[in-house]
């Protein structure tokens, strides 16, 4: 699929630090997707 | 607070003839809705403006389709192409996309609007409520759209970028992917916020999720190779 120029190794850091903000952003999508249902259950202040 | 749907518009304006260009040059339905979707982003932050200075009614209803209802599900959409290569579903979903789109504009331009004494030094986020009188569809596609725009874009993001740390591949692609899914949390949270709320926070998370998509789309498309994502 690639050739070996598009290759990369990441620095340990790197290597957990991009799973850890896969995580956060995938919590903060849940957490927006959340609210928004709860708006359309007229939960929420204002819809 | 008032000028940063001037720097918005700017750079939401730039971003969208950016991927316009990008479009030309390499093909792929896929940049044209992105390029769609951006416009819709910037006609909706060029609203603000527009209601910082004077008041009209057709302008508010721009500012709420645009930005509230259109804008997340066509640049989801955009993804959808992206990554949905197999099938018709890309081609369907576009169709069904275009015909919730029209009846949006169709339910936002006949909706009754109350002449109100509407304040410019406000935001519009925090007056459109008294002054556009919404039906309960109007906000349920509202709310369908924001949905199906945020899983899409910010999913689909996430996804690329998941896929290119897996891999080990496309450095550039894996880093951009996660400031785009950033940056589309950013509206998608000011509106979160805006529902529970906090009115005065969507100026600001507008600009920032455009800053953060369009330095994500160069580190995304400054690579060598073009696979995915």
């Amino acid at each position: 699929m690639s050739s070996p120029s598009t290759r990369f190794s990441p620095s340990a850091f790197v290597n957990r630090l991009i799973p850890s903000v896969l995580i956060i952003l995938v919590l903060l999508l849940l957490g927006s997707l959340i609210v928004i249902g709860l708006s359309l259950l007229g939960v929420t202040p204002s819809a | 607070m008032t000028y940063i749907p001037y720097l918005s518009t700017l750079v939401t304006f730039a971003f969208a003839v950016a991927v316009y260009n990008r479009y030309r040059q390499r093909g792929g339905t896929h940049l044209l809705l992105w390029a769609l979707g951006l416009l819709f982003y910037g006609l909706g932050t060029l609203s603000e403006v527009t209601l910082s200075l004077t008041f009209s009614v057709y302008v508010l209803k721009i500012w709420y389709l645009t930005g509230a209802m259109l804008t997340a599900a066509w640049l989801g959409m955009g993804t959808v192409h992206l990554l949905i290569r197999k099938g018709r579903v890309a081609q369907i979903t576009t169709w069904v996309l275009a015909g919730v789109s029209l009846l949006a504009f169709l339910l936002v331009i006949t909706a009754p609007a109350l002449s109100l004494s509407y304040n410019v030094t406000l935001p519009a986020s925090e007056q459109y409520k008294d002054i556009l009188t919404r039906s309960g569809l109007t906000i349920l596609l509202t709310i369908l759209l924001n949905i199906y725009g945020t899983l899409t874009l910010v999913g689909g993001a996430i996804y690329s970028a998941f896929l290119f740390w897996r891999k080990k591949i496309l450095a550039n692609r894996m880093f951009g992917n996660v400031l785009i899914a950033a940056g589309a949390l950013s509206p998608a949270m000011g509106g979160t916020l805006l529902k529970a709320g906090y009115t005065d926070m969507l100026y600001i998370s507008e600009f920032i999720g455009a800053i953060l998509m369009y330095i994500g789309f160069v580190m995304s498309t400054s690579g060598k190779t073009e696979n995915a994502g």
